[in-house]
């Protein structure tokens, strides 16, 4: 079976890059450019992974993942978040709102192919972030 | 008797006899003319030896009369003159001395009155001034800018830490009434004095100057230099140079235009060549298989260097960001700032915020821009929640490079991320001239993020941000006590007590961690604030503190017997009145029981150096030791050092933010329970900063000389 991936991504070249290359390695692909847009075809039509810009021109990439969490049938499709900035904070924001993995563009393809293809095999259990090897994406402070 | 009539009679006397006699004897020579003319000899002789017999007693009886009253009179008036002004002249018998020896001592009084006017105003001035003095250099002190004041030709009168630590050469440490020039060079100085003096000379006298330069100082650093002239009359004018160090700035500033410049002729290359293959393979479709090979090989190796270029710039950005130039902020310290902050506002929703601690932990950045984001997500998540709910704030380091700050609310509706977006209350910045800052963005702009943690708690503003290093150490400064102390000698009535004795008289109990040690706190009650006017203990309470517990069982306090008056005013404080302390020990008593109930604890008090003064100078006169040895812990300065802050540390206050009922207030046992339990806060507070031995205690609370002196000055103002 074909997987599904969704793409919500706003630079159209970069849309047509991804579209491509996922196309020819066989994934079923759809795409979205402004965050309503791609919440609303991943509740008509769940997908079996999200590759998801932050910055996108309606509602941030935080926010989309933040409510795709809370649909019960999205809760727990992987959710691979590209992004132009790259500080430790907005990592761990974005793994505790909801986001399986980062990649930082620019971005290799072969790179992403790789992420891709590890998301969707091991779709059972939340990747988490493949760099700083963070073991629980949400420890809470000191319970007070 | 008047002096008069005393006179009178002894002139009439001495007149009268010798007449008189004669007188006789020349009756007695007519009557019997068979005396011979050696009887009339001998009856003359005996009438001359009377006369001179009576003359004689006339003279002793005028002198004991007049001449040794107005002698003493003499004497009494140098005495008064020349000596001792409170002597008072006896009064003489006769009425006039006595007049006049009275009236001698009404002018006396007079005089000693308005000289003892003269003196209370005297020590009010120079009180004042010395207050105004040490306001002044705290202020100098605390101003980061180094600052050099000059008289007229330019000599140094007066200089801060900082200006020290600038111009300060090892052969050559700054010192007041040299000249300015050896320390500035003349060549870039002169020009800057010489401007202002002509645009001075131009213009009228109330016009404010001021010329400004940049130069590199002889250790390196470089400053703006401003120079300004304060003072209207010549002979008080003053040049005022102000020094500001710029040698990071500058350094940033001259590092980012390198680096802005590399990186665009970096991409230069990478890019063209990206361009024209892109462009000739666009452009030429007739090209050779070969040829357009090798353009797309040119497009795939130029993207590549491209965005490995960009990862090299990204890095090193990275130590060009300005949040970077920023000063270690405490999380604890923003966290407990805010709740002081909103404390009332929350009280009147009804509300708590409950701070749930953590670790020490510093953000690198603007402190005040941190602080206003720390309320507003306080005052978010208070908007959320009903009232009567508790809110917890908490803080720690998490995944090692970053911290976390969280303000919890029980419950309420989701929360979403947009509230981040709302302009932040009390951004003093103009809109016109700026986009109104948020949290959002001034979280980003210390490259930390924000966001709602929603778990079946209920839900939880997160601040992640960057950790920071801790404020290194600062570096010794070797002035900085010099000028406490200095201050600290101007402040106090006759001085207070040195707060920082010798430490090296116990070393076990100086390494011994402050959970291991048994303290004693004290408090004392007194007649006044001046040990060194006369003033009295009238009362010392004292409690232990042991295991990081109040002992309430194990105190002590006595009444002491002054010796001499309470004055109203401080019994209105205290309420000890003289008939309270009628019989009961004298200080010289009290204290060897009260030494030996501190044996073997720390001394601990709030503001110790008023204490000390008391105490520790009748321990010298008894042939005792300083109160421990001079190891003293002060709660003041402690929690002056652990809150700097809270800006008010008396003891009402630091007990309310300490969440402590306050008894008893000024009686020295009451005073010293309240003292004690504000020890057992602190230690707490200590452990968990990392302060764990006496020793490191000790050097905390002499260590930050500025808050310090200025928290004495307001104690003192606020004390009693």
């Amino acid at each position: 079976v074909e997987k599904r991936v969704l793409v919500v991504e706003d630079e159209a070249n970069i849309l047509l890059s991804l579209r491509f290359i996922l196309e020819r390695q066989g994934y079923q692909v759809r795409s979205a450019m402004t965050g309503r847009e791609g919440l609303e075809q991943m509740q008509r039509e769940p997908p079996d992974l999200v590759i998801l810009d932050l910055m996108l021109p309606d509602v941030s990439g935080y926010t989309v993942c933040q409510q795709a969490r809370r649909d019960p049938r999205l809760a727990r499709t992987p959710i691979l978040v590209l992004t132009a900035r790259a500080q430790d904070a907005e990592r761990r924001k974005g793994l505790e709102l909801g986001a399986t993995d980062y990649v930082t563009k620019p971005f290799r393809v072969a790179e992403l192919l790789t992420r891709v293809a590890g998301l969707l095999g091991s779709r059972e259990s939340r990747v988490t972030g493949h760099e700083s090897g963070t073991s629980d994406p949400r420890p809470s402070p000191r319970d007070p | 008797v008047t002096f008069q009539r005393t006179i009178l009679l002894a002139l009439v006397v001495a007149g009268a006899v010798p007449v008189a006699l004669v007188t006789a004897a020349g009756l007695l020579v007519e009557r019997h003319p068979e005396l011979s003319a050696r009887d009339a000899t001998a009856v003359t002789l005996a009438i001359a030896a009377f006369s001179l017999g009576a003359t004689i007693l006339l003279a002793v009886g005028a002198s004991r009369a007049v001449t040794e009253p107005l002698q003493a009179l003499r004497e009494g008036l140098s005495t008064i003159v020349g000596s001792n002004r409170c002597h008072r002249l006896p009064l003489p018998t006769e009425r006039d001395l006595a007049e006049m020896a009275a009236g001698i001592n009404l002018l006396a009084d007079q005089a000693d009155q308005v000289s003892g006017d003269l003196d209370v105003r005297l020590t009010a001035a120079t009180r004042e001034i010395a207050l105004e003095k040490g306001t002044l250099e705290s202020v100098l002190f605390a101003i980061v800018d180094g600052v050099v004041v000059c008289n007229e030709d330019l000599q140094i009168v007066l200089s801060n830490a900082a200006a020290r630590r600038m111009l300060s050469q090892p052969s050559r440490p700054l010192r007041r009434g040299e000249s300015v020039f050896a320390y500035l060079r003349a060549d870039l100085l002169r020009p800057l004095v010489d401007a202002l003096a002509v645009r001075r000379n131009g213009s009228p006298s109330t016009a404010q100057h001021l010329e400004r330069g940049t130069l590199t100082l002889p250790n390196g650093t470089v400053a703006d230099l401003s120079i300004l002239v304060v003072g209207e009359e010549e002979e008080r004018r003053h040049h005022v140079l102000v020094l500001r160090d710029v040698t990071e700035r500058v350094r940033l500033d001259r590092s980012r235009d390198r680096f802005l410049l590399e990186a665009v002729q970096q991409l230069r290359g990478p890019v063209a060549a990206v361009l024209s293959a892109a462009e000739i393979l666009h452009a030429y479709d007739d090209l050779p298989s070969d040829q357009r090979d090798a353009f797309l090989e040119v497009l795939h190796q130029d993207a590549e260097r491209i965005a490995e270029d960009l990862d090299a710039m990204q890095a090193a950005a990275g130590g060009l960001s300005a949040s970077h130039a920023g000063e270690p902020v405490s999380v604890r310290d923003l966290a407990e700032s805010a709740r002081a902050d909103l404390a009332s506002e929350l009280e009147e929703r009804g509300q708590r915020l409950a701070l749930g601690g953590g670790a020490e932990v510093f953000a690198r950045g603007d402190r005040l821009a941190l602080l206003q984001v720390v309320r507003q997500l306080v005052a978010l998540a208070s908007a959320q929640a009903a009232s009567g709910q508790t809110l917890t704030m908490g803080w720690c380091q998490v995944d090692g490079d970053l911290l976390e700050l969280t303000v919890a609310t029980p419950e309420g509706r989701p929360l979403d991320d947009a509230i981040f977006d709302g302009s932040l209350a009390g951004d003093g910045r103009s809109r016109e001239e700026h986009e109104p800052r948020t949290i959002r963005s001034v979280v980003r702009e210390h490259h930390g993020e924000v966001w709602v943690r929603h778990d079946h708690h209920g839900a939880a503003l997160v601040l992640s941000l960057p950790v920071a290093e801790p404020r290194p150490e600062p570096a010794p400064r070797p002035d900085e006590d010099a000028v406490g102390r200095q201050i600290l000698a101007l402040v106090g009535e006759g001085g207070f007590y040195d707060p920082s004795p010798p430490l090296d008289r116990h070393p076990s109990e100086l390494h011994a961690r402050l959970v291991d040690l048994s303290y004693v706190v004290f408090d004392l009650e007194t007649t006044g604030l001046g040990p060194g006017r006369g003033d009295e203990v009238v009362s010392i309470g004292a409690v232990r503190v042991r295991g990081g517990r109040l002992i309430p069982e194990d105190y002590f306090f006595s009444l002491v017997d002054p010796k001499r008056p309470i004055p109203p005013s401080a019994t209105r404080i205290h309420g000890i009145t003289d008939e309270m302390v009628t019989g009961q020990p004298p200080l010289a008593d009290v204290l060897p029981r009260f030494g030996e109930f501190v044996d073997g604890s720390v001394p601990v008090a709030h503001l110790s150096s008023f204490d000390l003064q008391f105490l520790n100078p009748r321990l010298a006169a008894l042939g005792r030791p300083p109160l421990g040895d001079g190891a003293v812990l002060d709660t003041l300065l402690l929690s002056c050092s652990l809150f700097p802050s809270w800006g008010n540390y008396n003891l009402e206050q630091l007990a309310e933010r300490l969440d402590l009922t306050v008894v008893g207030r000024h009686t020295s046992l009451g005073d010293a329970l309240t003292t004690a339990e504000i020890l057992v806060r602190l230690l707490g507070v200590l452990e968990q900063r990392g302060v764990r031995t006496l020793e490191e205690a000790l050097k905390l609370q002499r260590g930050d000389a500025v808050s310090r002196l200025v928290e004495t000055l307001r104690a003192k103002q606020s004390w009693g």
